[in-house]
């Protein structure tokens, strides 16, 4: 059964066979400019910002190399699912050429053996150079186990997005300063936060229903809710797993993360926030009613955009208080099963260019080398970019384990139950510890 | 299946069409239906990681084990209670309307059904989106609209019991459609000479409803339940779209749990077994069901 | 006598109201988003809502432009239209064969019943195994058979009891006319049967349109369905509210004018039968 299943799971139909079966046989005969001439590149994107500015680049690349490059934007709940079965098919006999790999994908991925090592390609590649990237990406999105299966393509480094000019204006500092006896300042720490996003739920207009809300928040299972729980468990010194992959979540630092993610919940993000998902929550930011979102740095952009937006040039974004967010990112892989994986790889290294990746960067997109991220243009465009390099390499990412989609479930349900008070915290946490020990690579 | 026993009142060359025409339906349920089965009950009792590799060691406990997890427990609870709650809600609502539509001194009939069965068009998923855009406690409009009213404007999908009642809405808004098609057709197709020799009996309206149109339209309201109370039971779409199964528990359902084991977990023998478990009682229960109904016609 | 006639006038205003109620609550959902596959994100969530706008078609051209909405219908069609007729050709025969032969009597027809107890999600695991096996994952075939699966013993079950309302007198004299069995059939039955067999095929047709877990599991990049290609619009960007509500006012088009044309046939004709 084991043997069928990496023979072939989900061959494409015919037109695709032909289509790679041409490619192989116009290869040799094309001319040495277009080395590509005829060859499609099937890739499988999330329908993310970072891939709409890929796909702005796109031409570029298809007139050097003559490959027709067939990007197919899929949704992140699907992605998983749609992935699997072409990732277990036997070489060259899948029907993406290059992938994108979420973070908490790599470990899955790489234990089953569905990605090509790029390591010999590195070495005999001009073009790539691995010494560009912030360590924590590479660690996170490059390497597994001492080989290198990934370029990061872009970070989703979670931070603190607040609305600048509430914070600053007088008539909330001098209400803030009237309750507390001191001044207003941004949170160092996530009970420091919780409190100021429950002193920012307020009634503006004076219409007795709480029209602003301290914090928009995602309670939504699966990974809505874990990552944006993750935050506070990071940043106030939780952590699920060591480098070893041992266990060592604290039970009472768990619980009173917890507890004050529960409290955020309750008091100071809107009521219908346990049910959110990114985009209520996201909404709710944009439509101006929420003084701040623990978020992807790269939001920023998009509440930026009068097109989305009413709070266009209102948003700041600052690290997680505490200090230590959720980090995540996506790096390229070429899966065992391509059926191209030279072409794969062209594309790789012109879209890990310092070029294309600038121009990635210039147009909203989430930087990972750290020449993109200390360009001059790029600053000058994005100066909230100095911050965000910094977020990056102090963020903690996902625990590298493969079975972290079935963690992210679990940590998920536990939250949500405590959210609903069908568990209490202490118990919520007791059972993530167990199942992360049941679940965890042995 | 095709037994001989049942074609020997049949003259033979009748006995050999009879089975020539059954026998392309009878390969394709093989080959669609029954192989896969006889598949997924090969791989229940096996233990099979998708990404440890391929299929493992034999082990039956797979069966025990699934039947011990709470989690599972609490879904087929709820998958329970809202088939109860659909069903009967909609089997209500669809026969009110469908007498209403059947009244043919009422002009529009036509135009109000066409409208009326419009949900039952949409894929699920799309009624879930659509509706978790209208629900949406700060920005949706209808609690919008409550909000002019002077109503409370609750947080549809926010709370446990909400939430669950969310759903139940939700699906009465979809599927109550089929319910008002299939009564409809009922009542279209029952004699109207009985109907007139109430009338000249001197019968009222609702005498003429109670001792006329219930009795005679109960095997069909009987076979509307079944049909909808066996699809009730698969409900997935509309979770995996409004809640997700949240908050905490409160509305997972059992397909979506079994879709969970599978795709995230990808615990392939664990979730075939649960698969397994769903379709023997779900048969059970059509068994159970239907020996009431022959009881009623009887 | 004028207090029945009174009663009877309330009672039409009343069922006018209940019916119109009924209507309005299915249609102003479907107006909204129609509204909402013209407007632009912000607009979309924006509360209090703007009603008067400038309408926007990105929506449109986005499913068209940037996610290829065409293909997605095509694959639509052709997989629900061949599952249906094929379901619909030998479905018809078997189930011809059990209202008049009583054929496998009754194992055949609880097996064809009980069949449709099947949980999807107990089907599309074992299906999902062997169609990677067999190469005919995200095939088109693949998931026209996938849909046989439930088509197939629908249509039978349908099917039957309205075939068994067709007396067997016709057909008897036909055949002493000379016909044969066959004969019969043909130039008969199927006549007769024809707006039946029709509504069947719509009614599954129309399941297999808006079918979503078997789509999402056998489908990859060749033969995704609508429902499947909805569903992804759904991303970690959020959902692009937009280009939901103008792809589902795409995929139900269709079916609302099949339905249009069809209504009354399908309240004739579906009468679901006795289960026996």
């Amino acid at each position: 059964m084991k043997k069928n299943l990496s023979i072939i799971l989900g061959l494409v139909v015919i037109f695709s066979m032909v289509l790679s079966a041409c490619a192989k046989t116009d290869q040799p005969a094309t001319t040495s400019d277009k080395p590509f001439q005829g060859v499609t590149i099937n890739v499988m994107m999330e329908g993310v910002p970072d891939t709409d500015y890929v796909q702005a680049q796109l031409s570029k690349f298809e007139e050097e190399t003559g490959a027709k490059v067939n990007i197919e934007v899929l949704n992140y709940a699907l992605m998983h699912e749609k992935l699997v079965p072409q990732l277990t098919a036997g070489a060259g006999k899948g029907s993406y050429d290059l992938i994108v790999v979420d973070n908490y994908w790599v470990a899955e991925f790489n234990r089953a053996g569905w990605l090509m090592a790029l390591d010999d390609k590195i070495a005999a590649s001009k073009k790539v150079k691995m010494d560009v990237y912030l360590p924590s990406m590479l660690e996170m999105v490059g390497t597994y186990q001492g080989k290198t299966y990934m370029l990061p393509f872009y970070n989703y480094a979670m931070a603190l997005v607040y609305r600048n000019d509430i914070f600053t204006d007088p008539a909330v500092q001098e209400a803030y300063k009237a309750k507390y006896g001191k001044d207003l300042a941004l949170p160092t720490s996530i009970p420091e936060y919780v409190e100021l996003a429950k002193f920012m739920t307020r009634d503006t207009n004076g219409d007795g229903t709480v029209d602003v809300y301290g914090a928009s928040m995602q309670g939504l299972r699966p990974d809505p809710t874990a990552m944006e729980f993750l935050n506070y468990l990071y940043s106030m010194g939780g952590l699920l797993y060591d480098v070893e992959g041992n266990v060592v979540l604290d039970q009472k630092v768990g619980v009173e993360a917890l507890n004050y993610y529960v409290d955020a919940m309750k008091n100071a993000a809107p009521p219908g926030a346990p049910s959110y998902g990114f985009d209520e929550a996201f909404a709710t930011v944009a439509q101006g009613n929420a003084f701040s979102y623990i978020t992807y740095n790269w939001m920023v952009p998009v509440l930026n955009d009068p097109e989305q937006s009413q709070v266009v040039d209102k948003m700041k974004v600052t690290a997680v208080p505490g200090g230590a967010g959720l980090l995540g990112g996506w790096g390229w892989a070429i899966p065992n099963s391509s059926a191209n994986p030279d072409a794969a790889w062209a594309f790789i290294e012109w879209v890990e260019s310092f070029e294309i990746a600038k121009e990635r960067a210039l147009l909203g997109g989430a930087p990972t080398r750290s020449d993109v991220f200390q360009d001059k243009d790029v600053l000058a465009k994005y100066p909230h970019y100095s911050d965000v390099e910094k977020i990056v390499g102090d963020s903690i990412m996902f625990p590298m384990q493969s079975r972290a989609p079935q963690i992210v479930e679990v940590l998920g349900r536990v939250i949500s139950e405590t959210i609903a008070g069908s568990m209490t915290s202490e118990a919520a946490i007791q059972e993530l510890i167990t199942e992360c020990e049941n679940l965890r690579d042995k | 299946m095709a037994n001989n026993i049942f074609f020997n009142s049949l003259p033979s060359h009748d006995r050999k069409t009879a089975k020539r025409l059954v026998s392309p339906a009878f390969i394709g349920i093989w080959v669609v239906v029954l192989f896969p089965l006889l598949y997924a009950l090969y791989v229940s009792v096996h233990d099979w990681i998708l990404s440890q590799g391929g299929i493992g060691p034999f082990n039956f406990s797979n069966y025990p084990d699934v039947l011990k997890d709470p989690l599972l427990i609490n879904s087929a609870k709820n998958t329970v209670l809202l088939t109860a709650s659909v069903v009967v809600l909609e089997i209500c609502v669809g026969f009110g309307l469908a007498l209403l539509l059947h009244n043919k001194q009422i002009k529009l009939r036509n135009v109000y059904l066409f409208i009326l069965l419009i949900p039952m068009l949409m894929p699920p998923i799309t009624v879930g989106l659509i509706w978790r855009l209208l629900l949406h406690p700060d920005l949706g409009i209808i609690n919008y609209m409550l909000s002019l009213v002077g109503l409370p404007q609750p947080t549809w999908l926010a709370s446990p019991v909400l939430a669950f009642f969310t759903i139940i809405i939700v699906d009465v808004w979809h599927e109550t459609a089929f319910i008002i098609l299939v009564l409809l057709a009922g009542l279209t197709s029952l004699p109207d000479e009985i109907f007139e020799v109430a009338m000249i009996d001197g019968a009222n309206a609702w005498q003429k409803f109670l001792y006329i149109t219930v009795p005679l339209m109960t095997p069909t309201i009987l076979v509307a339940t079944i049909i909808r109370m066996i699809s009730a039971l698969k409900t997935y779409d509309l979770v995996y779209i409004l809640t997700r199964g949240g908050p905490g528990i409160s509305t997972e359902t059992i397909s979506y749990y079994i879709y969970k084991v599978f795709f995230v977990a990808l615990d392939i023998g664990k979730s075939s077994a649960m698969a397994f478990i769903l379709l023997i009682v779900i048969i059970l229960m059509t068994l159970v069901l239907m020996r009431v109904m022959n009881r009623v016609e009887q | 006598m004028p207090t029945t006639k009174v009663k009877r006038k309330f009672g039409l205003l009343v069922s006018n109201i209940i019916l119109i109620f009924a209507s309005l609550s299915i249609l102003l959902p479907i107006l909204w988003v129609i509204r909402t596959s013209l407007a632009n994100r912000l607009i979309a969530y924006k509360i209090p809502p703007v009603w008067v706008f400038k309408p926007t078609f990105d929506n449109y051209l986005t499913i068209f432009d940037k996610y290829p909405f065409q293909d997605y219908f095509m694959n639509s069609l052709i997989i629900s239209a061949s599952a249906s007729i094929v379901a619909l050709i030998i479905g018809s025969l078997a189930a011809y064969s059990i209202a008049r032969f009583r054929t496998g009597d009754p194992w055949l027809r609880l097996s064809m019943l009980s069949t449709q107890m099947l949980p999807p999600i107990a089907l599309v695991i074992p299906i999902f195994l062997i169609m990677n096996v067999i190469k005919l994952w995200d095939t088109l075939p693949g998931l026209i058979l996938a849909y046989l699966s439930f088509n197939l013993p629908y249509t039978v079950w349908i099917l039957i009891s309205f075939f068994q309302s067709i007396p067997v007198e016709i057909e008897e004299a036909a055949m002493i006319e000379g016909c044969s069995r066959t004969q019969a059939l043909w130039k008969v039955i199927v006549p007769v049967a024809l707006p039946g067999l029709l509504s069947a095929g719509v009614f599954n047709f129309i399941l297999n349109w808006n079918e979503f877990l078997f789509a999402l599991i056998l489908t990859g990049r060749n033969t995704r369905t609508l429902p499947v290609a909805i569903a992804s619009l759904w991303t970690q960007q959020g959902v692009n509210i937009g280009a939901v509500s103008a792809a589902t006012v795409v995929t139900i088009l269709p079916v609302i004018v099949l339905t249009y044309v069809i209504q009354k046939s399908l309240v004739r004709n579906l009468t679901f039968g006795s289960i026996k």
